[in-house]
């Protein structure tokens, strides 16, 4: 296949808005010479860009069916009927798996990652991530909190803790090391917190810095493709942004992603006295090395605010008002699920609106920092073009800054920023960025060897939003899936996981058979769960 | 516009367009295009009704049991239904009248906001609630079932006038937020279960949940006023002046709840 006088950015390779031919053979890009499929897609007049490398979503596994089963308000609002490539389901805040596939594909994204996979749970997110079409996909798994992740730190026992980690990867086929609120999910076990990196964890002798600094190390020293993925402590309270900045600074010269930094991007010192921190925030990445972070961008309407941080669910819990669903995973995680509404005139919601465009804006390195709702807690991932058209347009954010709270304007720099998103930082954002901080080489760029995954939009300046809410093509493997905006094909995307091996120690194995209620044996998520993987080498 | 079932079916018909809002300053043609789902298929509102103009504003239906969402978020005009009616009319109203001459199978008002629905007969089970997993459920307007209504009737209600003259189920008024429930027959069971506010008017006396408390006997005054205004209303609601100078038990709860919701039980 060839795609024909498209207007090409593919900054992963130097090509910023250059009309360039790209040939597709067996769902890979080569080069001219390779080519035998002469079918054509005309795109001149076209913007044709890798496809999308989502970093961070929740989309399967057991919180989010808990949030499916606890709003069905949520998806009488948006009920989607069967097409005949299409399965009927539901959307808006939480959408069926089918449902996620064909509205990722739509808007022209590719390649997604659930975010926060319970090793209990790990089993369950496979299987609903087979259901989830078109788009590639994996997991990253849960271990902030983990007994064995504890239990070494505690003891100073460094390499049990780097192979614990390695055979926990293994056999829940994750792919990266997920770290919610370290420490503060086994305090709240027993109702109880941390408010800082070096509180203690209940009955163990460690604290939230500790347990930072070990997993990345051990993340390092694995090689795995991605860094560890923290969630930091004190999310949602005012004034995070300090152990945000010091998370940031002592975990150097680790590889670090610190996700929906948004959440952890506030100042002051109260509810009363709320401002943004994000200016701050930005000012630490940019000086930072080996740092990446997703934003968590807030999109005023209706959320489902869905983490492992139990005990910060509880806090939304009793501010809000709203129903609360808690889970606690054994010796591993807990979850907390609370349905949110962000609304343009409560002040607090409008200043954590404007921190997310503040990091966006501010940190200079594209590479980063990325474009994520942190779905659905944010706001459902769907809503990406309007945030798009807000980084590229700063008439656009002016208008939205006159629609919301009067006194976003004095506690936010947003104002004063002038920088507008081009294309082709907006290709790093959302692709090229997130494929390298995932360390997904055949992803996020059009070089020979690439992935097939090709997203095609009709761009007018005028109606950015409305240009990338639908693509005009959406190709993955070679495949055309979406065609003007709607899903023309059946697609199965691939999972993907890592080639770590380890095993358990006879004490380890005494351990889990005396307090999991699972036997070690039947723990390991088996291969039938991964019908079409790629495996990704550690090195 | 005159609308009659071309077939007897157990399908169900999801219609929410015949509303006057969909079919005002339409033609029979235009009509007659509208969308509806036969079961899961889409169809045309011409295949499954046969479609005559007789020059009035009102919509009349004949007997449509399976038909469900007529008059679904209507803001004014009038619907009649010479016969049954299927689930969830008059869903989300905002105005408008609905005046049903047979039985309404569930979820009849369910949050509606405003406008009235007239039940010759009886009603199916959450009349005037709410959804599952909604905050309220009907918040304002008016609802009179001359016989007989299911369970869960006023269901998490926040505004809005619910009677029945005939009996009730079960948990009628359950999780009510506001708003008026009254009924002349029998109350079912667990009546008024966690409800916060509101009031229920009763002319039976109930089997009440020991999380009711007892406050004292009077004619409260709000009753009496609210009473001689429903009287004005077309509908015949049998408000007697008995009922408007005679006295009332109080009882509050759910106090396992807020507990300031009430129930009056009419005494002499």
């Amino acid at each position: 296949m060839i795609i024909k006088n498209g207007t090409v950015y593919d900054p992963a390779n130097n090509i910023n808005g250059e009309k360039v031919d790209i040939f597709i053979e067996k769902g890979k890009i080569v080069d001219e010479s390779e080519l035998r499929d002469k079918k054509e897609i005309e795109a001149s007049g076209l913007v044709v860009l890798p496809g999308g490398v989502e970093i961070h979503t929740h989309i399967a596994g057991s919180k989010v069916n808990i949030a499916r089963i606890m709003r069905p308000e949520d998806h009488r609002k948006d009920v989607v009927r069967k097409t005949p490539y299409q399965r009927s389901g539901t959307g808006y805040t939480v959408p069926t798996t089918f449902t996620i596939g064909y509205r990722y594909a739509e808007m022209g994204y590719t390649t997604v990652w659930e975010a926060a996979a319970p090793p209990l749970g790990a089993r369950h997110s496979h299987e609903e991530l087979l259901d989830i079409p078109i788009v590639d996909k994996g997991i990253f798994t849960l271990m902030g909190s983990n007994y064995f992740v504890l239990k070494y730190t505690e003891e100073g026992e460094f390499e049990k803790l780097k192979n614990f980690v390695a055979w926990l990867l293994h056999a829940t086929k994750g792919y990266a090391v997920k770290i919610v609120n370290p420490g503060g999910v086994e305090s709240w076990k027993w109702g109880k917190n941390v408010s800082s990196l070096d509180d203690t964890v209940q009955n163990f002798n460690v604290t939230p810095r500790e347990i930072l600094k070990n997993l990345a190390r051990a993340a390092d020293e694995l090689h795995l493709p991605h860094s560890i993925h923290v969630h930091c402590n004190n999310l949602g309270s005012p004034g995070n942004y300090a152990i945000t900045r010091e998370t940031i600074e002592m975990l150097s010269p680790y590889r670090r992603h610190i996700t929906h930094i948004q959440f952890n991007s506030y100042a002051g010192e109260d509810w009363g006295t709320f401002t943004s921190g994000g200016s701050d925030i930005a000012a630490t990445l940019n000086k930072s090395k080996n740092v990446t972070c997703d934003v968590g961008q807030v999109i005023f309407g209706d959320a489902t605010t869905m983490t492992a941080d139990g005990p910060w669910q509880h806090t939304l819990f009793k501010l809000s008002g709203n129903k609360w669903a808690n889970s606690d995973v054994e010796m591993e995680t807990g979850a907390g699920i609370v349905p949110y509404r962000f609304k343009k005139k409560n002040v607090v919601n409008a200043i954590q609106w404007s921190i997310g465009l503040e990091v966006l804006l501010l940190t200079e390195d594209p590479y980063k920092v990325f474009l994520t709702t942190d779905h659905p807690n944010a706001g459902p991932f769907y809503h990406y073009p309007q945030v798009m058209e807000l980084l590229m347009s700063r008439k656009k954010r002016e208008e939205m800054l006159e629609t919301v709270h009067p006194l976003v304007k004095e506690r936010s720099v947003l104002p004063s920023i002038e920088r507008e998103y081009s294309l082709s930082d907006l290709a790093v954002v959302t692709r090229a960025g997130t494929a390298r901080a995932l360390g997904m080489t055949a992803k996020g760029h059009l070089g020979v060897g690439a992935d097939a995954d090709i997203s095609i939009y009709r761009f007018d300046e005028e109606q950015i939003q409305k240009s990338f809410q639908k693509a005009a093509y959406t190709i993955k493997d070679g495949v055309i899936v979406v065609k003007d905006g709607t899903v023309v094909a059946d697609h199965m995307g691939k999972t993907y996981v890592l080639d770590v091996k380890a095993d358990l120690s006879e004490e380890e194995r005494q351990i889990f058979s005396k307090y999991y209620t699972v036997q070690v044996s039947n723990y390991p998520v088996e291969e039938a769960y991964l019908p079409q993987k790629e495996v990704v080498t550690c090195r | 516009m005159l609308l009659n079932p071309l077939v007897k079916t157990a399908i169900p018909v999801t219609a929410p367009c015949i509303t006057p809002d969909w079919f005002s300053g339409k033609s029979v043609e235009e009509v007659g295009n509208l969308p509806v789902y036969y079961g899961n298929k889409e169809k045309r509102l011409r295949d499954v009704f046969d479609i005559k103009d007789d020059g009035k504003d009102i919509i009349t239906l004949g007997s449509v049991p399976t038909v469900k969402y007529i008059g679904k978020g209507m803001t004014a005009g009038s619907i009649v239904i010479k016969g049954d009616a299927g689930m969830h009319l008059g869903a989300e109203m905002k105005g408008g009248c609905i005046t049903v001459e047979g039985n309404v199978s569930d979820w009849a008002g369910a949050e509606m906001k405003g406008g009235e629905i007239v039940v010759a007969q009886n009603a199916g089970h959450c009349l005037g609630g709410a959804y599952r997993g909604s905050k309220s459920g009907m918040n304002k307007g008016l609802i009179v079932v001359k016989g007989n209504a299911g369970n869960e009737v006023g269901g998490l209600m926040k505004k809005g006038i619910i009677v029945v003259e005939g009996n009730l189920g079960d948990a009628a008024g359950c999780s009510m937020k506001g708003g008026t429930l009254i009924c002349y027959g029998h109350p079912g069971n667990r009546l008024g279960a966690l409800m916060q506010r509101g009031s229920i008017v009763l002319y039976e006396s109930p089997a009440l949940l020991p999380t009711f408390t007892y406050d004292a006997e009077y004619n409260p005054t709000w009753l009496r006023v609210f009473l001689r205004e429903l009287q004005k209303t077309p509908h015949r609601i049998p408000i007697t002046q008995n009922h408007i100078e005679g006295t009332y038990r109080r009882y509050n709860g759910d106090i396992s709840e807020l507990g300031k919701g009430e129930i009056f039980v009419f005494h002499e």
